[in-house]
């Protein structure tokens, strides 16, 4: 009866010359990959199955095509009343369709997939799918793969109400095809996002109702800017639709324009696959117990989306064009100077033990000095982290002062372009490194991933308010020549660097670069103070913790050796009342 | 097989367990009893890897559950007290659905559902809908799943609760089959007479404490040296005391509510032919063990406990 695999369990082929016997493995493996390959994830297979013999869905494709059909004939019909050409009647009722199927799946698609894991803890089913060992990344993506197909299936259902649009002509089946891929594209990071918040959260309701509320705004918001990029596009590219789905006749007719494919192409390319990727990264952390590894995925994340930063930072500097470059670019860099930031209070929130389960035993040498010096665990987390916010700075500085020689080496200004990103990315990286060990820090004496981060975005809006408030106060027509010189207190806001990145842009004067060890050497200090701080405390919690193990075994040996029946022995007489150290930190319970 | 050593734990300021000890010899089926709230699923769980112990430890074949929760999982089988069947799916479609979850190869799978379908007599069920199925045929169905990465180790929680008659009968037919393949099976109960039947060794749970552990004879030993014999009689004699007179291995003599006499004793199995033959003039029709062993056992075991 038993086929458990143990080939998985099995360390892969061991390094050296290939004989026969590790040829045997390399074809087993492969056969098994193919197997992987071919077996539809389990998930995606239970869910589709029940999902096709779920009522309510049945009805709700019949319900929710009908009135979209409605909607998009009365509106058409409505418009072709008036004296309107039949050309535009059908771009108008394209717009139409499109807009509501895109309204339908922002509301309907993070809500749908909110319910796909708490619906296991509900019903009670999600702790044998923990046992049965199937790992959180299977889990997840099965859970994602199922929602999408299941609204792949709404929209398919939609898909001939379409057919109304072509009455009128005006559009070709190409808008069509890009007006779906755009739905796709919205459609992806909205049910990676309800998977996130299901993985999260305990009860169904609260999680259909948090993706509602969020969903709906993020919705309004997203779409009214569609509209306004559609208004700034028209012009230069020759648009004739209004609405959001511009984008489809903007691909369908200039698809080989470099400008188009990369801004309408290519850049949501990128932006819907970091944020899916990140969406999915959380639901592993929810799924995943608290003495799990959970944020190697996010490390995996952080390194795709610095590279599609800079590409895309590059590719604008291309864009920006030789007029004003030196302040375009140095904007630009501020706008990717958020990136770090964020991973600096992403990965603040690391447990000071590193995780018991597989990577605790890694495989293969690598895993282990990753696993060592930047897996997980609060310490090795912060030293990537702290590598990352580097790399983020040096690549942004790197990108900016590249592209701005290789694209305009006629510009004059190179100068105080090159001095702006540099002031920036050096002042930058020392608060982005002081916030990450701070919020480590933090995370570890708290014990609490919530208190923590609040607290650490606490300390530097008080960092970011207080130099501004007293400025204000004793000086406020300081700031009126900002430009040229920042008042005084302003040196030690964490904004520092970008006031000085713009006003070097702006005004010249690279020499002020060096006014930037102000906050460098403040928040450098700070910074590193954290970082030994939290190195000298993990490691006493994992001594401490060790020894409280050792003398619990102890303890259990020689009460064991007491009385060895299956009954329980008497309390231990001649040994030590057990006492153990006082007990640390819980690196499992204490998880956000 | 299962050592589970020292184990306390608390929920907020509510201290469940007490440094539970106790030992499940492998190959046995091995009974968890306790009134309700007295803490057996929190024992169990820990032992699934689904709880960390807050003291103490637990040992799976020699492996400590919070060391190395991905073995412990690969060896053991567990069935919670309230658990969710997927409904829209059908029986084999379910079993298939774990078999993947597993990582069974996909060409094992088949013969392994239908091994496993076949054990749990589900194979006539094998299409229906999962939530058209009574309460006992989930139950078989969640063993099932349990059985499908053949794990050493089953751990039921509260197998018989709610179940009709029948069903309980089949379940404990169904477990006696898994002890015959060599299975460690853990039980718990909240209620003694379904378990009496099955079960060689127990652990006594109240109050997050362990009153006693160990092979049900030894406890009972331990307990009280009498025995405790039934004998139903065609003419039972007016003074029941009358036929054991001058028989001081004889304690006590009474009449249960169904006619029969109920002998404690002390001593071998001389002494009962020897009560045997005294009450032959009386017309002996049935001589049997007192049934409820287990049952006694706990209200001796639990009684200082309530007082
Ligand atoms: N998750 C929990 N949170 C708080 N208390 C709990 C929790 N689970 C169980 N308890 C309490 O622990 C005690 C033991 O529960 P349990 O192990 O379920 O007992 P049993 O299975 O023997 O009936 C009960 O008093 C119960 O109320
Ligand atoms: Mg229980």
């Amino acid at each position: 009866m038993s086929a458990t695999s143990d080939a998985a369990a099995t360390p892969g082929g061991s390094p050296g010359a290939p004989t026969p016997e590790a040829a045997s493995r390399l074809s087993s493996g492969l056969r098994r990959l193919m197997e992987r390959l071919m077996d539809a994830n389990p998930i995606l297979l239970k869910e589709m199955l029940s999902i096709l013999r779920t009522k309510l869905f049945i009805r709700f494709l019949y319900l929710s095509t009908g009135v979209l059909a409605i909607s998009v004939l009365a509106g058409g019909a409505a418009m072709a009343a008036g004296s309107m050409p039949p050309a535009t009647v059908g771009q108008v009722v394209f717009q139409i369709f499109f807009t509501l199927a895109l309204v339908v799946i922002i509301l309907v698609a993070p809500a749908h997939a909110a319910t796909f894991i708490t619906s296991e803890r509900e019903g009670r089913t999600y702790e044998s799918l923990l046992l049965s060992g199937m790992d959180a990344w299977r889990i997840v993506r099965g859970k994602f793969l199922a929602s999408f197909a299941s609204l792949l299936l709404v929209l398919v259902a939609f898909a001939p109400v379409v057919g109304i649009a072509f009455l009128f002509g005006g559009i070709s089946p190409l808008h069509v095809a890009f007006g779906f891929m755009g739905l796709l594209f919205v459609l992806a990071p909205c049910v990676a996002f309800g998977i996130a918040l299901s993985a999260r959260l305990r009860s169904t309701r609260v999680a259909i109702l948090l993706a509602l509320m969020l969903s709906a705004p993020m919705g309004m918001f997203f779409i009214s800017s569609l509209v306004g990029l559609g208004e700034a596009a028209r012009g230069p590219w020759g648009l004739k639709m209004h609405g959001p789905f511009w984008f489809a006749e903007a691909l369908g007719e200039r698809f080989f324009e470099w400008d188009t494919f990369g801004l309408v192409f290519l850049l949501p390319v990128f932006v819907v696959s970091v944020s899916v990727w990140f969406f999915l990264a959380a639901a592993m952390a929810g799924v995943r117990p608290a003495a799990e590894d959970r944020s190697t995925p996010f490390k995996v994340w952080s390194l795709y989306a610095l590279m599609g930063t800079l590409i895309t930072l590059f590719a604008v500097m291309g864009i920006i064009g030789p007029g004003d470059f030196d302040e375009a670019s140095a904007a630009f860099g501020v706008a990717a100077g958020f990136l770090p930031l964020f991973f600096a209070s992403l990965f603040a929130n690391e447990p000071p033990l590193p995780p018991r389960i597989p990577p605790a035993r890694p495989r293969g040498p690598l895993r282990r000095l990753y696993a060592r010096t930047l897996g997980p665990g609060a310490a090795p987390t912060t030293r990537f982290a702290a590598l990352l916010i580097v790399a983020a700075h040096v690549g942004i500085a790197f990108v900016v002062i590249v592209g701005g020689h290789l694209f305009y080496p006629l510009a004059v200004h190179h100068g105080r372009a090159d001095a702006a990103i540099l002031a920036f990315s050096i002042g930058n990286t020392a608060v982005c490194l002081c916030l990450l060990s701070f919020g480590a820090l933090l995370r570890v004496v708290l014990r609490n991933g919530v208190a923590a981060r609040v607290l650490a975005v606490g300390a530097l809006f008080g960092a970011l308010l207080l130099p501004l408030l007293i400025t204000l106060v004793v000086d406020a027509r300081s700031f009126e020549h900002m430009d040229r010189s920042v008042p005084l207190l302003m040196h030690i806001s964490p904004m520092m660097p970008t006031f000085l990145a713009v006003g070097i842009a702006k005004q010249g004067g690279a020499g002020r670069v060096v006014e930037v060890l102000t906050p460098v050497i403040i928040y450098g200090l700070l910074g590193l103070l954290f970082w030994v701080l939290l190195e000298q405390r993990v490691r006493s919690i994992t001594l401490k913790v060790e020894a409280m193990r050792a003398h619990r075994d102890e303890l259990l040996e020689a009460r064991r050796a007491l009385r060895p029946s299956l009954a329980p022995p008497e309390a231990p007489v001649d040994l030590p009342e057990s006492a153990p150290p006082e007990a640390p930190a819980d690196p499992a319970e204490s998880g956000a | 097989m299962i050592r589970v050593e020292g184990v306390g734990h608390r929920f907020g300021s509510l201290r469940v367990l007490h440094d539970v000890w106790f030992h499940v010899p492998e190959g046995e089926v091995f009974g968890f009893i306790g009134p309700n709230g007295a803490g057996k699923t929190t024992t169990l769980r820990m032992m699934a890897t689904l709880l960390e112990p807050d003291e103490g430890r637990v040992l799976l074949d020699g492996v400590d559950v919070v060391d190395d929760p991905a073995a412990v999982r690969r060896l053991l089988g567990f069935m919670p007290d309230s658990f969710g069947v997927y409904e829209r799916v059908t029986v084999i479609e379910y079993l298939d659905f774990f078999a993947a979850a597993y990582d069974i190869e996909r060409s094992a799978r088949p013969r392994t559902v239908q091994a496993v379908m076949e054990l749990t007599d589900l194979g006539p069920l094998r299409d229906r809908l999962v939530a058209a199925m009574s309460k006992g045929m989930k139950q078989r169905l969640a063993i099932a799943r349990t059985l499908l990465h053949d794990p050493k180790v089953l751990i039921l929680d509260e197998p018989a609760n709610g179940l009709d008659p029948r069903a309980r009968i089949e379940m404990r037919d169904l477990i006696l089959q898994l002890r015959d393949l060599g299975k460690t099976v853990l039980l718990s109960s909240h209620i003694l007479t379904e378990l009496s039947d099955m079960v060689s060794s127990v652990a006594i749970l109240e109050k997050g404490r362990v009153l006693a552990a160990g092979k049900v004879d030894e406890i009972r030993k331990n307990l009280r040296p009498e025995r405790t014999l039934r004998m139903t009689l065609l003419r039972p004699p007016v003074d029941l005391n009358a036929p054991f007179a001058e028989m001081p291995s004889v304690h006590e003599v009474s009449l249960s509510p169904d006619g029969a006499l109920r002998l404690s004793f002390e001593g071998g199995d001389e002494v009962v032919a020897e009560l045997v033959a005294r009450c032959v003039p009386y017309g002996v029709v049935r001589v049997e063990p007192e049934r409820d062993d287990l049952e006694r056992i706990f209200l001796e075991v639990t009684k200082g406990e309530l007082q």
